[in-house]
C-alpha cells in the first residue's frame, strides 16, 4: 500500500512538473499583459496535434517537434497581443473593462480556433506516444516518458526563471508588469514586450502540448480541459507568480494521482476545484502570489 | 473622565489612536493619532507618498488597518465595511475621480441619495435629494449630461453632490483642487465653506496651499507616514520642520 | 418625415403594441406552423431567457459569468431526475432553485474577490459539473445518461413562453429598481459604489443567483425536447458561449438587446446544424471578436449613434437642397429596399434548400449551397441597411459620409445600376452637406 501511494506521489510530481509548465504560461500573459487567456488551452492543443503530425505523419521525433512548432506559436501568441489585445485595451475606458472585454474576446477566439482546428483534423484521437516503455525507479516500475517530460519541463521552467529575473529583457518584462506607464517612460518599448511575452506564454504552452502528446492521445477537443487545468494552477499558485505556478503544479499533479489512484478518477477535477474554492477563501492571493 | 474631557471628547466628531498601516514590510501610516472637531474644517497635506490618501482609505474601510483605532462620534470603526462607514455618516470623494463615467449626471449623485442613508429611502425622496445636491453645487443644467462628457472640474462637482447626497456629518475630500485652474480653486474653496456652513464636517487633503491655507480652521502635516506637526494654518506656516521639509522638497527637485 | 418624433411620443404606446402583438403571434404559432417550426420557435425562447439573463448580472456588473451552461445543465438533469416523480410543472421552480443554491454558493466564495477570479471559476463551473455528474452516475446511479419522457410541443412552447415573460418581466422590473442602480454603480465603479452605501458582495451575489435561477428553470424546460441526455450534452460549453455571443452581439446595456441577439442566431443555428456546425461556430466566433472590437454596445448601442447621425438635429442650410442629393439618396434607398428583399428570398431559399439537406447523397452540396446562401444574405442585409440609412442621410443632408458609403453600398447590390449615378451625384452634392462640422461637433453641453 505504502509502496502503491509512492508511486502515485511520485508520478503526480512528474505529472506535476508538466502541469506547472502548462499553466506558467498563462501565468505570464496574465501577469503582464493582464489578459486572462482562456484561449490557452487551444494552444496547449495545437502544440499537441501539429506534434501528432510531425510524428506520426512525418516522422519528428516528438520531442524536438517543439523546435519547429515554437516559433509558429510564439508568433501565433505575438499577434494575438499586438493586434487583437492591445487595441482593446487601447480603446478600453478603464482597466476593469478592458480585462472583461478581453476575455470575451478570448472566448470568442478560442472557438474560433478550436473549431478551425476541427475543420482542418477532424475530431478523432490521436494518439502519439513516445518512449512509452517502462523504466525501474525506486524498485517501482514507472513509464520512461514521465522522467523525460518532467525533466524538459523543469529545464524550461529553470530558464524561464533566469530568464526573467537575470536578462536585461526580463527585466524589462517585469518592468512592465509592475508598472507599465513608468516602464515606458524609462524607455521600455511596452508594445513589444506585452507582444513578447504573449507569445513566450504561448510557446509554453505549446511545448506543454507536445511533452502532453507523448503520453496520451490527444484531439482538437482537448483545449477547454486544459484551460480549466491550467487557470486552477495558476491561480493556485498565485496570479503572476512563475514560481508560484510550477509549486502549484507539482501539487496539482500529486493531488490528482492520489484521488485517481486511490479513489475516482474522475473526481480529480473537482478536487481540485473544492481545494480552491477553500483557498481562495482563505487565502484569496494564492500560495506564493501578490496582489 | 473630567468636565473638559467629556467635552472635548463630544466636539471630537472623527478622531484616531495609533493608527497605522504596512504594506509588505513598509508602513504607510506609521502610529498617527488625529482628531477633528465637529463644525470645522481640519485639512492634511504632506509631500507626495506621505500616507495623506491612505489614511483616507483607513477612515473610510476601503483599506484595514494593521493597528490602532479610528473612531466616528465616539463608535469604533474598526472592522466595519465602507458602505456601512458610509450609511454612519462619514463620506468622501477620491483623488481620481471615480464616478459612474456612462450614467448621466443626476444617476450619479441618485446613488448616493438611495443608499448613503440607513433606512430605506422611498423614489421621491431620493429624487429630491440628489436634484437638492445638484443645485448646491451648482450642476443642475446637466442632470442629464453622461459624467463622462463632463470637464474635471465638474465631475468633481459631481462626486461632490454624490457624496452630499448621502447626508453625511463628515466630509473627506481628497484632492479637490487637483488639476483645477486658479478660478475653479476659487469656487471650489466656496463650495467647501458652504458644506461647512451645513453643518458638515470637511477633512480635506490638498497640496493647494492658498485653499489649505484660505479655508481650513485646522491642519495636520504627515510625512512619511507620521503626522509631524497640527495646528492652525499661522502655526503650521510658521513650523520650522513643516518649512524644512517643503523646502527640502523644493531644493531636491530643483536641483 | 417626422416618423422619429411620432415614434418617440408614441413610443410607450407603441411598445405595448408591439409586445403584445409578438405574444399573439407565439400562441398562435401551433395553429399554422409545422412541428419543426414549433421546436425552433421554443429554442429561440430558451436562448431569450439565456442571454437576458446572464446580461442581467454580467451586463450591468461587469463580472464575466461563463456558467450559464453549468445552471443550464443542472436544470436538465434536475428534470431528468425528478421526472417521475414530480409534475412537470413543479420541476420547473426546483430546477431554477436547485442553479440558485449552486450560484448563492459559488458567489459568496469568489464574488468577494476580483472579477478575474470569479471569471475563472465560472469558467471551470462547466466542467466540475460535468465530471461530479458523471461520476454520481457512474458510481452511485449505475447509469450512464439519462433518458427523459418527450412532451408534446406545444406544452414546451407555451411554458417557455410563460418563463421568457416571468424572465423578463423580473429583469425589466429589478434594472428600474435600486437594485439596478447599484448594479449599474457596480459596473461603473465598485468602489465607490460600496462607498456610497451599497453592500457590494449582496447585491452581486444576490443578482447573480436570481440570474441563475431563470437558468436552471429553463433547462427543465429544454430537457424533454432532448430526450437523451448525459453529463456532455446537458453541460455543453455551447450553452455558455451561445447566450453570451447572443446578448453582446445584441447589446448588454438594453433588455431588449440580448432578445435581438437570441431571435438572430437561434434561427440561424437551427436553421443549419450538423452538416456545418464547425463553420458556424468558426463564423460566430469571428462576429464575436469583432463586435467586442468595433460594437462593445451591440447592435443595440449602435441605435442612438445613428439616431443622432441621422435624424439628429441639422443646423441651417447655407446652400439650397438641390436635386442632385435627393436623387442620390432615392438611389441609395432603392437599391438598398432590393438588397433587403434579396436577402430576404435568399434566407428562405436556404431554408428551403436545408430540408433537402437531409437526404443524404446531395447533402454534401446542398448544405454548402445553403450555407453561402446564407452567408451573402447576411452581408446583403448589412449592405442594404446601410445603403437606405445612407439615402436617408441624404435627403436630409444630415452626413456626407454615410451618404457615401451608402451609396457604395448600394453598388453591391443586384441593382448596381442604382448605385454608381448614387455615388456620382453625392459626391457632386457634396457641398449641399458642407455646413455641418464632421465630428467637430462641440459638446452638447457648455462647460461652467
Amino acid at each position: 500500500m505504502a509502496e502503491r501511494i509512492l508511486s502515485l506521489i511520485i508520478v503526480g510530481i512528474l505529472q506535476g512538473g508538466v502541469y506547472g509548465l502548462l499553466a506558467m504560461g498563462l501565468s505570464l500573459q496574465y501577469g503582464v499583459c493582464r489578459v486572462i487567456n482562456i484561449t490557452h488551452g487551444e494552444f496547449i492543443m495545437l502544440g499537441a496535434v501539429l506534434t501528432y503530425i510531425l510524428h506520426i505523419g512525418f516522422d519528428v521525433n516528438p520531442l524536438l517537434a517543439p523546435v519547429i512548432l515554437g516559433p509558429l506559436l510564439f508568433g501565433l501568441g505575438f499577434l494575438l497581443q499586438a493586434t487583437l489585445f492591445r487595441t482593446l485595451k487601447a480603446w478600453a475606458p478603464s482597466p476593469a473593462v478592458f480585462e472583461g472585454n478581453a476575455l470575451l474576446a478570448a472566448f470568442g477566439v478560442l472557438y474560433i480556433i478550436e473549431h478551425f482546428a476541427r475543420i482542418t483534423w477532424g475530431g478523432k484521437l490521436m494518439p502519439s506516444y513516445y518512449l512509452a516503455d517502462l523504466v525501474s525507479f525506486l524498485g517501482i516500475d514507472f513509464v520512461k516518458n514521465q522522467f523525460v517530460t518532467f525533466a524538459i519541463a523543469l529545464a524550461l521552467g529553470i530558464a524561464v526563471y533566469l530568464f526573467l529575473s537575470r536578462s536585461r529583457m526580463g527585466r524589462a518584462i517585469r518592468a512592465t508588469a509592475e508598472d507599465p506607464g513608468t516602464a515606458g517612460l524609462m524607455g521600455v518599448n511596452t508594445n513589444m514586450i506585452l507582444a513578447f511575452s504573449f507569445g513566450l506564454g504561448a510557446l509554453l504552452a505549446g511545448v506543454g502540448g507536445a511533452l502532453v502528446s507523448t503520453k496520451i492521445a490527444v484531439s482538437t477537443g482537448m483545449g477547454f480541459s486544459n484551460t480549466v487545468l491550467a487557470l486552477i494552477v495558476v491561480v493556485l499558485g498565485g496570479l503572476g507568480s512563475i514560481p508560484g505556478s510550477f509549486v502549484a503544479g507539482i501539487l496539482i499533479g500529486i493531488v490528482s494521482m492520489l484521488v485517481a489512484g486511490l479513489w475516482e478518477p474522475i473526481l480529480t477535477v473537482p478536487v481540485y476545484y473544492a481545494m480552491l474554492m477553500i483557498l481562495l477563501l482563505v487565502r484569496p492571493t494564492g500560495i506564493l502570489g501578490k496582489k | 473622565m473630567s468636565w473638559k474631557e467629556a467635552k472635548q471628547s463630544s466636539m471630537r466628531i472623527l478622531e484616531g489612536q495609533g493608527v497605522t498601516k504596512y504594506f509588505g514590510g513598509l508602513a504607510a501610516v506609521s502610529h498617527v493619532d488625529f482628531h477633528v472637531d465637529k463644525g470645522e474644517i481640519m485639512g492634511m497635506i504632506g509631500p507626495n507618498g506621505a500616507g495623506k490618501t491612505t489614511l483616507f482609505n483607513l477612515i473610510s474601510a476601503a483599506l484595514p488597518l494593521s493597528s490602532g483605532e479610528i473612531r466616528f462620534k465616539g463608535q469604533k470603526l474598526n472592522g466595519l465595511k465602507p458602505h456601512q462607514i458610509c450609511k454612519m455618516g462619514v463620506s468622501r470623494t477620491f483623488q481620481e475621480t471615480k464616478v459612474f463615467a456612462n450614467m448621466p449626471v443626476l444617476q450619479n449623485v441618485l446613488v448616493g441619495a438611495f443608499f448613503g442613508s440607513p433606512n430605506r429611502v422611498l423614489g421621491a425622496d431620493a429624487t429630491r435629494e440628489a436634484t437638492q445636491a445638484l443645485e448646491f453645487v451648482g450642476l443642475s443644467a446637466m442632470s442629464t449630461t453622461p459624467v463622462k462628457d463632463l470637464t474635471l472640474a465638474n465631475q468633481k462637482r459631481v462626486e461632490v453632490a454624490r457624496a452630499l447626497a448621502t447626508k453625511p456629518e463628515v466630509l473627506l475630500l481628497d484632492e479637490l483642487m487637483a488639476g483645477l485652474t486658479p478660478a475653479e480653486v476659487s469656487e471650489a474653496m466656496e463650495l467647501v465653506r458652504k458644506i461647512r456652513d451645513k453643518g458638515i464636517t470637511v477633512f480635506m487633503v490638498e497640496h493647494v496651499m492658498k485653499a489649505i491655507m484660505g479655508i481650513c480652521g485646522r491642519i495636520m502635516v504627515l510625512h512619511h507616514g507620521e503626522k509631524i506637526a497640527d495646528g492652525t494654518p499661522q502655526e503650521i506656516a510658521a513650523n520650522k520642520t513643516v518649512i524644512e521639509i517643503y523646502l527640502g522638497e523644493e531644493i531636491r527637485a530643483g536641483s | 418625415m417626422d416618423i422619429p418624433r411620432f415614434i418617440s411620443t408614441h413610443r410607450k404606446l407603441l411598445l405595448v403594441g408591439f409586445l403584445v402583438l409578438i405574444l399573439i403571434f407565439i400562441t398562435t404559432f401551433p395553429l399554422y406552423a409545422r412541428a419543426s417550426h414549433i421546436r425552433l420557435l421554443t429554442t429561440i425562447l430558451i436562448y431569450v431567457v439565456l442571454a437576458v439573463s446572464w446580461a442581467l448580472f454580467s451586463g450591468t456588473t461587469g463580472y464575466m459569468s461563463l456558467a450559464p451552461a453549468a445552471f443550464f445543465g443542472l436544470g436538465i438533469y434536475t428534470m431528468a431526475l425528478l421526472q417521475k416523480e414530480l409534475p412537470f410543472f413543479l420541476i420547473i421552480p426546483i430546477g431554477g432553485l436547485v442553479a440558485f443554491a449552486f450560484a448563492l454558493l459559488i458567489g459568496l466564495v469568489t464574488l468577494r474577490l476580483r472579477g478575474i477570479y470569479f471569471a475563472i471559476f465560472t469558467f471551470g463551473l462547466v466542467i466540475f459539473m460535468t465530471e461530479i455528474i458523471q461520476y454520481l452516475e457512474t458510481r452511485l446511479w449505475g447509469q450512464h445518461g439519462q433518458h427523459i419522457t418527450p412532451i408534446d410541443n406545444e406544452p414546451l412552447l407555451y411554458t417557455m413562453l410563460v418563463l421568457v415573460v416571468v424572465t423578463v418581466l423580473a429583469t425589466y422590473l429589478i434594472r428600474r429598481s435600486r437594485y439596478g442602480l447599484a448594479l449599474l454603480s457596480i459596473g461603473g465603479n465598485e468602489e465607490a459604489a460600496e462607498h456610497m452605501g451599497i453592500n457590494t458582495t449582496r447585491t452581486k451575489v444576490f443578482i447573480f443567483a436570481i440570474s441563475s435561477f431563470f437558468m436552471g428553470a429553463t433547462g427543465v424546460i429544454a430537457a424533454p425536447s432532448l430526450i437523451y441526455v448525459n453529463a456532455n450534452i446537458a453541460f455543453s460549453t455551447y450553452y455558455s458561449f451561445m447566450p453570451i455571443f447572443m446578448a453582446i452581439f445584441g447589446g448588454m446595456g438594453q433588455i431588449y438587446g440580448p432578445i435581438i441577439g437570441a431571435v438572430i442566431f437561434g434561427y440561424l443555428e437551427k436553421t443549419l446544424r450538423a452538416q456545418l456546425f464547425s463553420y458556424f461556430m468558426l463564423g460566430f466566433g469571428i462576429i464575436m471578436v469583432a463586435v467586442i472590437l468595433f460594437l462593445p454596445n451591440g447592435i443595440v448601442g449602435l441605435v442612438p449613434t445613428l439616431q443622432d447621425k441621422i435624424w439628429g438635429p441639422v443646423p441651417a442650410l447655407r446652400k439650397e437642397k438641390t436635386w442632385k442629393a435627393t436623387a442620390a439618396g432615392i438611389l441609395n434607398i432603392l437599391g438598398g429596399i432590393v438588397q433587403v428583399i434579396g436577402s430576404i428570398i435568399l434566407f428562405m431559399g436556404s431554408g428551403f434548400l436545408a430540408q433537402f439537406a437531409r437526404l443524404e447523397f446531395i447533402s454534401g452540396f446542398i448544405g454548402w449551397l445553403a450555407g453561402l446562401y446564407i452567408a451573402v444574405a447576411i452581408v446583403l442585409i448589412i449592405l442594404g441597411l446601410t445603403a437606405i440609412l445612407g439615402g436617408i442621410c441624404a435627403l436630409r443632408r444630415s452626413s456626407w459620409r454615410l451618404g457615401l458609403a451608402g451609396s457604395i453600398c448600394a453598388l453591391f447590390s443586384p441593382a448596381f445600376i442604382l448605385g454608381i449615378p448614387a455615388i456620382i451625384l453625392i459626391i457632386l452634392g457634396k457641398d449641399e452637406f458642407e455646413y455641418v462640422v464632421e465630428g467637430g461637433q462641440t459638446e452638447q453641453h457648455a462647460n461652467t
